[in-house]
């Protein structure tokens, strides 16, 4: 039965309308289309139950685009969270004391291919191969062009530097239409050092 | 009893705030890096992937290309290398048959292959093997293979392609030189490198990946092989499977169900050890006074390297120092945990951090 006929004619009882209302009720079912959906029918009314629990899963270090400012979900680095400013991306001081989430501002423009990074960049000690300790913020979050050193943003040997999203910006190169996301785990930091290629500065899933 | 005007105007109430079908976007399986989807392509009238879009950092850059196919401003088609992150349609035009729909094969030919449990349970039969008497031909019969209970069912074909990650990097050169001294003879033992890195890792669709069996000392050291220059690993295997009672060679068509079992669950890093430039390629020399008979112009490495356990060890320590060499890694798994492969292809999320 269509809906249309459930309407009455000017002037017209609307006994047998409502009849055909009655059966139309009786006989309307909700279409449901996709996975992980819940229909729980009471006499109050029908409840309807999205599970959306496989699609939760976002991993470390996730970038999410607030206008031209960026988010960055919990994550660490040698067990270390890295920070916007001066403020850990958890919004967790070292004091423990709950503050804003962080968000870095998006600035300069993309490369020629449309593409910029949001990266990690970790300042390190040679000598004790380990994050460096004079510096009060040694890792940052960073937004480039490049996800390695070029020309125009170069790194010295004491850097090292993971990409973790990337972002993909309009043709108009004024704003981002994507964010997709590189890295999916917490990290930890290989240094080693050879005469040949001086320091050499790796991250890896922590295991 | 209410008049047809008011009740209609209740109709026209309830209907409107009547839930009438409900529709679950994105509520399905956390989609990881790599999914692929593969779909039906009306107008070239082929199936083409499209991949989510996964990462390989190479040290300098992340995306990964791939060639598309995509119209010109003149109206031509062209092949393109776009990024994955753009959301090309990947075409999938070359496949390999597996299982019963390969009737017959030659002696050497291609393999049909073992038909995953997956396929079978949904009626793809398992190719035997059955050796004719006339070997002079070489010729090997497969014969499609069923349970008895499923003897009845018409056959489903089965086709595949793969999903193949590749990086180029510099290949690595082997070469030798003999000469003969005050002392005796001896060989000049050089490494070297040709070609660079791509800027780059490249996704590709192939009919059959195989993985590349790994060269013996001897012949490496020898140079008997070429060394291509290319890593490969496999991202995923798209399969392609016939309505019930398609003929042998039938042609793949819209009616043909896609499904995907993947390899790779998520991003990967490509390392490469750092290439030996011709200017920087260095020399070995290697004593040869052990061995009596040996000539310049007739000189068998093999021979020289198995007969003098000295040379063999310094000369492959030599190239193994100084090879160019790559590697995939990646946090994601590749040894899978038990799961019911009659099932589902793929094991259930969450995939294992286990390192390739």
């Amino acid at each position: 039965m269509s809906p249309d006929e459930l309407f009455a004619r000017p002037g017209q009882s609307v006994r047998g309308a409502l009849r055909r209302f009655a059966h139309f009720v009786r006989q309307d079912q909700v279409l449901q289309t996709g996975a992980g959906i819940r229909q729980h029918r009471s006499a109050r009314g029908v409840a309807v139950i999205a599970d959306a629990r496989a699609s939760a899963f976002h991993g470390a270090f996730a970038v999410a685009l607030v206008g031209m400012e960026i988010t960055v979900g919990p994550g660490t680095v040698d067990g270390v969270t890295p920070t916007i400013g001066t403020v850990p991306i958890d919004g967790i001081t070292a004091e423990g004391k709950t503050v804003s989430i962080p968000r870095l501002k998006i600035t300069g423009s993309p490369a020629e291919d449309l593409r910029s990074y949001v990266c990690i960049q970790a300042r390190v000690d040679s000598k004790t191969r380990q994050l460096s300790e004079t510096e009060s913020d040694p890792l940052t979050i960073v937004q480039r062009a490049s996800p390695s050193a070029t020309d125009e943003e170069p790194l010295d040997e004491n850097t090292g530097l993971l990409p973790i999203s990337v972002l993909i910006w309009s043709a108009d190169r004024k704003t981002i239409s994507q964010v997709r996301q590189i890295v999916y785990f917490d990290q930890q930091l290989d240094i080693e050092e050879s005469a040949t290629t001086g320091l050499t500065i790796r991250f890896r899933a922590a295991s | 009893m209410p008049s047809a005007a008011a009740y209609n105007a209740l109709i026209a109430a309830w209907l409107s705030r009547r839930l009438r079908s409900v529709l679950a976007i994105g509520g399905g399986p956390w989609r990881h890096p790599w999914f692929t989807t593969v779909g039906w392509n009306d107008t070239e009238k082929r199936f083409e992937a499209r991949v989510n879009p996964g990462f390989c950092w190479n040290g300098r850059a992340v995306e990964v290309l791939v060639e598309t196919r995509l119209e010109t401003s003149n109206g031509q088609l062209e092949t393109v290398s776009k990024f994955l992150t753009d959301g090309p349609a990947i075409p999938l035009t070359q496949f390999r048959s597996i299982g019963g729909s390969a009737n017959i094969a030659v002696a050497g030919g291609s393999d049909p292959g073992a038909v995953p449990p997956f396929f079978a349970a949904l009626g793809v039969r398992s190719a035997q093997t059955l050796t004719t008497d006339d070997l002079d031909l070489g010729i090997t019969e497969v014969v499609a293979g069923l349970p008895d209970d499923l003897q009845s069912q018409p056959e489903r074909l089965l086709r595949a392609c793969d999903l193949v990650l590749s990086h180029e990097r510099p290949r690595t050169v082997v070469d030798w030189s003999f000469g003969s001294g005050i002392t005796g003879s001896f060989a000049q033992f050089k490494v070297g490198s040709s070609g660079g890195l791509a800027a780059h890792a490249r996704l590709s669709v192939l009919a059959r990946f195989t993985e590349a069996d790994p060269v013996e000392d001897i012949t490496r050291l020898a140079g008997n092989y070429e060394d291509t220059g290319l890593d490969q690993v496999k991202v995923a295997t798209v399969y392609l499977l016939s309505p019930p009672g398609a003929a042998f060679d039938a042609e793949i068509d819209a009616a043909w169900t896609p499904y995907v079992r993947h390899d790779l669950f998520w991003n990967a890093e490509y390392r490469v050890t750092a290439p030996t430039l011709a200017a920087q390629a260095q020399n070995l020399e290697v004593d040869l006074a052990g061995l009596a008979n040996v000539s310049g112009a007739q000189f068998n490495i093999n021979e020289m390297l198995a007969a003098n356990n000295d040379a063999f060890a310094a000369s492959l320590e030599f190239l193994t120092a100084r090879a160019t060499t790559g590697r995939f890694t990646t946090p994601g798994h590749r040894v899978p945990p038990d799961w019911d492969q009659t099932t589902r292809l793929d094991p259930p999320f969450p995939f294992k951090g286990i390192p390739l």
